[in-house]
């Protein structure tokens, strides 16, 4: 009878295995071929002098990385991106969490506004950048109009330097602020309320309240916000390809725009590749501080 | 009586704060959208600040026809259904499989290949995009809507959203089917899959705006007139080979906008609790 029942557990044992592996197989499939497979060979043709037309390339050292450092362009589009990152990531971030905080209140009028400042959020970066394009244009721009009328000079925009800089930098603020507002939000509603009642009963003003009560409870919060922000302005692209170009004279050229263009624009597929790992040391370090700080079970 | 007006105070600059941002997120919408329903010659006509800046003097449809005229608005509409809603509803059902599988069962070599899958978010799409590319190149794939699918049927993130839903599920539920006989498969699809419900919308949502929104894998992979996605489209309206037709140009951002804003409006409740819920994409 025990022996019997041995049996039977064991040929559910060995069910669970099979299907356990078989569930995964295609997950592991897609993965491997589009993922896995790609992340290895990223490696290979960092040390190689690939050709996308002779669909080859010869293993050529580090010769890739050690041009990689001489070349200017790619260094000051190191710089642009680390100048973007830099304006972005606090002023976004102090942004989104002032207004949660500000918002956060169960009058109608405040959930309207939240409803509206989430807007850009759901918009799509292209359509966004477009529409400012437009909004900055020297000639018609509404911006320009809106300077004249108050007697300030006009500006030329994403063709001035350093407008086109700064300009950018507002337009990935004006695009994602909302959404991480919303983030704060349910954070600052996962703070229980009798922590609060018992800072007022203590005699805290609002101020207080903030420094000393919510902006400690946030920290997680906090934290994870800017580990993602700043991932989101090292990806930059968008901006770079629909705006600029880049331009002018590359003070908009961000990294991953820069790496595209050597790669589909100039078949330079080595150079590019050997800038990609640079990139993924990058973000992997950001990756993985994400995940110390989110611990396992908490995590996105 | 002097803290309650001290409070009032308060409220009112805040609000007016909030205005004021409110302002700069709302206008640049009706700028653009009615300048996709001004005839051409009034684009950029009404500089100075006035009624007519915001809304056509003339309103007309032309831009639009043009549009259409132009481009094969109809297609590239229909491709981005298409490979936003494909890849959305396939990703769920492998990313949940996936999920319910190292959450739920017991295989040698589970923990390694979830540490493997999750390895890999160390690799974002744009690291990635020049291998992908020869690797597309190699499957004869560029230039396809399987180039823009198939890469985002099973994710990272989306792999270890769902575990971490299945991870806390009851395993007795799964384990008294089994004495009555269910394959793994059925226990999956009829038990697990339905509890769901709430992490895939969540799942579902995030992944339809990512693949709607989905640029640099289009641009690069895509060439082919007729098999563009509206975001690749509008950049060519941006930055057209010859003349930038502005009526044109507004119409399509227009056209991008406004149905993701109409469903936002509608369901926005959702939308945001939804993203929130997911904590940070």
């Amino acid at each position: 009878m025990l022996e019997k029942k041995k049996k039977k557990n064991n040929r559910i044992k060995k069910d669970e295995q099979i299907n356990g592996f078989v569930f995964v197989l295609p997950a592991l499939l897609i993965i491997g071929i589009f993922n896995f497979w790609p992340a290895v060979r990223l490696f290979l043709l960092s040390f190689s002098n690939y050709s996308i037309m002779a669909k080859k390339g010869e293993f050529i050292g580090i010769s890739n990385y050690l041009s990689m450092f001489e070349d200017k362009e790619f260094i000051n589009s190191l710089k642009v991106t680390i100048k973007m990152a830099i304006l972005i990531v606090p002023i976004q971030t102090i942004l989104a969490l002032l207004f949660a905080v500000a918002i956060n209140r169960k009058k109608r009028i405040y959930k309207f506004f939240r409803v509206v400042y989430f807007i850009p959020a759901i918009t799509s970066f292209v359509a966004v950048a477009i529409l400012w394009k437009q909004l900055l244009n020297p000639s018609f721009g509404l911006v320009n109009s809106i300077l004249e009328s108050l007697g300030l000079p006009r500006s030329q925009f994403l063709s001035a330097i350093p407008d086109a800089f700064y300009s950018t930098v507002f337009v990935c603020i004006w695009k994602s602020w909302g959404y991480f507002m919303v983030i704060f939000i349910s954070g600052l509603q996962d703070i229980p309320s009798d922590v609060k009642d018992a800072t007022r009963i203590d005699g805290a003003n609002s101020f207080q309240e903030l420094i000393y009560i919510t902006i400690p409870m946030l920290r997680k919060t906090t934290l994870l916000v800017i580990v993602v922000t700043t991932m989101d302005a090292i990806k930059l692209f968008v901006p770079a390809y629909t705006m600029t170009a880049g331009g002018p004279i590359g003070t908009t050229t961000t990294t991953v725009y820069y790496v595209w263009r050597q790669a589909f624009r100039l078949s330079e597929i080595g150079p590019a590749s050997a800038m990609s790992i640079l990139l993924f040391v990058i973000i992997g370090i950001i990756v993985i501080l994400q995940f110390k700080i989110g611990g396992e079970e908490q995590y996105e | 009586m002097s803290n309650k007006i001290k409070t009032n105070i308060y409220e009112i600059v805040l609000l007016i704060i909030l205005f004021l941002v409110f302002l700069t997120v709302v206008i640049p919408y009706i700028w653009t959208v009615s300048n996709a329903f001004r005839f051409n010659d009034e684009i950029g006509v009404f500089n100075n600040l006035g009624i007519y800046t915001f809304i056509p003097k003339r309103f007309t449809f032309t831009n639009f026809k043009r549009m259409f005229d132009q481009l094969n608005m109809w297609r590239i509409i229909l491709n981005t259904l298409l490979v936003a809603f494909s890849t959305t509803f396939i990703s769920l059902f492998i990313n949940s499989i996936t999920g319910y599988s190292l959450g739920q069962l017991d295989f040698i070599g589970k923990n390694f290949i979830f540490g493997l899958f999750i390895s890999m978010m160390m690799f974002p799409i744009e690291v990635l995009i020049i291998p992908l590319y020869l690797t597309m190149n190699d499957l004869n794939l560029n230039n396809s809507y399987f180039s823009l699918i198939l890469p985002f049927l099973a994710t990272p993130f989306g792999i270890f959203f769902m575990r971490q839903f299945f991870c806390n599920q009851p395993k007795a539920l799964g384990e008294s089917a089994k004495i009555d006989g269910a394959s793994y498969f059925q226990i999956f699809v009829k038990i697990y899959f339905p509890l769901a419900k709430t992490p895939l919308l969540t799942l579902g949502l995030l992944t339809f705006m990512q693949q709607w929104d989905s640029f640099i894998v289009p641009v690069t992979f895509i060439n082919d007139e007729s098999k563009l996605v509206l975001q690749v489209a509008l950049t060519r309206l941006s930055a057209g080979l010859y003349m930038t037709d502005y009526g044109v140009l507004f119409a399509g951002v227009t056209l991008s906008i406004l149905p993701i804003l109409i469903i936002y409006l509608i369901a926005q409740n959702n939308i945001q609790e939804n993203i929130a819920s997911a904590g940070i994409k």
